[in-house]
C-alpha cells in the first residue's frame, strides 16, 4: 500500500500524500514529542518532518520500510531543534532503587484509560530523549534492532544499553508518580 | 531469555502501546495538506550507481577474459619453451610466475574495487540526507 501510494505521489496526485499523514501522523509526533519534550514544537517537527518526506520522496528507494526512513526525518528534525541544549532530569532518582514490576502493574491497572496515559507519558516525559526515543520505537512501534539502528545510528549493542537503562528508569519515574496519586487521593 | 524478563518485557509493551500521543490542533492534517499542495512536486531521481544486473555481467566478462587470457598466455609460452633449451626455459618460467605472482594481488585489489563499486554505491543510496 505504502508503495503504491508513493507512485501515485510522484506521478504527481498530491492528495495520495494525505494516506502517510494518516497513517503515521500519531507515531511520528509521539518520537518527536519524546525527544523536543514540547508539544507545540513537536508538531512543528512533525510537520517539518511530513515536508521533508515529501520532497525526497523522489530519492526514496525503498530499500527500506517508508515507516523507518520517515521516523529517521523525524527524529534528525527532533535533534536539530533539541541543538544543543543540554536536557536534564527534573528530578533525582537514585537507579540503585528496585523495581517491584508486580506492584508497579497492580496500581497502573487501578487507574481509568485517561489517567493510565497520563501517568504513562508523564513517565516518559521524564526520560533523556534518545532514552524515550529507543523505548517507543522497541515497545511501541515494535522494531527490530536493526531498524532502532537506522534511525537514530546507535549500534545494537549501545540499543541494549539504552532499553535496560530506560525501562528501569521509566519504572522508577512511574513508582514515583504514582506514589504522589495514591497520596493525593488519601 | 528467561520468564521474568519476558514479564517484563510484556508489561512494558502494554503500557507503552498507551503512550501514543496525537497532535493537539485539530486542524494539523489540514494545515500540512495546504503546505504540501504549495510545496514543489517532488523528482523522480534515477540512481547515480551501476544496476547490478550489469555490474554482475560486467563482473563474470571479466573473470572469464582472465582465464582465457592466462590460458592462451600459457599455451603460447608452452610452445616456444619447447623450442628453447632447458636454461632459457628456466629464466622464463621464473619470469611468469613472478609476473603471475605480481598480477594475483593486482587483480584482486581490481575486483575488490569493483565489488565495491557494486555494493558501496548501494549502501549510499539509501541515505536520507
Amino acid at each position: 500500500m505504502d508503495s503504491e501510494n508513493i507512485q501515485k505521489v510522484l506521478n504527481g496526485d498530491v492528495h495520495a500524500f494525505r494516506y502517510f499523514i494518516e497513517k503515521y501522523r500519531d507515531m511520528a509526533y509521539s518520537l518527536a514529542i519524546s525527544i523536543v519534550k514540547n508539544s507545540s514544537v513537536a508538531e512543528e517537527v512533525t510537520q517539518d518532518a511530513f515536508l521533508k518526506a515529501y520532497d525526497s520522496l523522489g530519492k526514496f528507494e525503498q530499500r527500506s520500510k517508508f515507516s523507518t526512513w520517515l521516523y529517521k526525518i523525524v527524529t534528525n528534525e527532533a535533534l536539530k531543534r533539541l541543538r544543543k541544549k543540554e536536557f536534564k532530569y527534573n528530578k533525582e532518582i537514585s537507579e540503585l532503587n528496585t523495581v517491584d514490576y508486580s506492584e508497579i502493574n497492580h496500581s497502573i491497572t487501578e487507574l481509568t484509560e485517561q489517567e493510565q496515559k497520563y501517568y504513562i507519558n508523564k513517565g516518559l516525559d521524564q526520560l533523556l530523549p534518545n532514552d524515550s526515543l529507543v523505548l517507543k520505537l522497541f515497545y511501541l512501534e515494535e522494531m527490530n534492532l536493526k531498524e532502532i539502528g537506522e534511525i537514530t545510528g546507535f549500534s545494537h549493542t549501545n540499543i541494549k544499553t539504552i532499553l535496560h537503562r530506560a525501562r528501569k528508569r521509566f519504572y522508577l519515574v512511574l513508582k514515583e508518580e504514582l506514589k504522589h496519586e495514591i497520596k493525593s487521593l488519601l | 531469555m528467561n520468564k521474568d524478563h519476558l514479564d517484563i518485557d510484556n508489561l512494558t509493551r502494554g503500557l507503552l502501546k498507551k503512550s501514543l500521543q496525537k497532535p493537539a490542533s485539530s486542524d494539523f492534517d489540514e494545515v500540512l495538506m495546504q503546505k504540501i499542495i504549495q510545496a514543489p512536486m517532488p523528482v523522480k531521481q534515477k540512481s547515480n550507481g551501476i544496476s547490478t544486473k550489469k555490474a554482475w555481467i560486467f563482473w563474470i566478462f571479466t573473470v572469464v577474459f582472465f582465464i582465457v587470457s592466462l590460458l592462451l598466455f600459457t599455451w603460447i609460452l608452452s610452445g616456444y619453451l619447447s623450442e628453447v633449451n632447458d636454461g632459457y626455459k628456466l629464466t622464463i618460467n621464473y619470469i611468469f610466475y613472478g609476473g603471475l605472482a605480481l598480477f594475483v594481488p593486482l587483480v584482486l585489489y581490481y575486483f575488490d574495487a569493483l565489488v565495491q563499486l557494486m555494493f558501496i554505491k548501494k549502501i549510499q543510496n539509501v541515505s536520507i540526507t
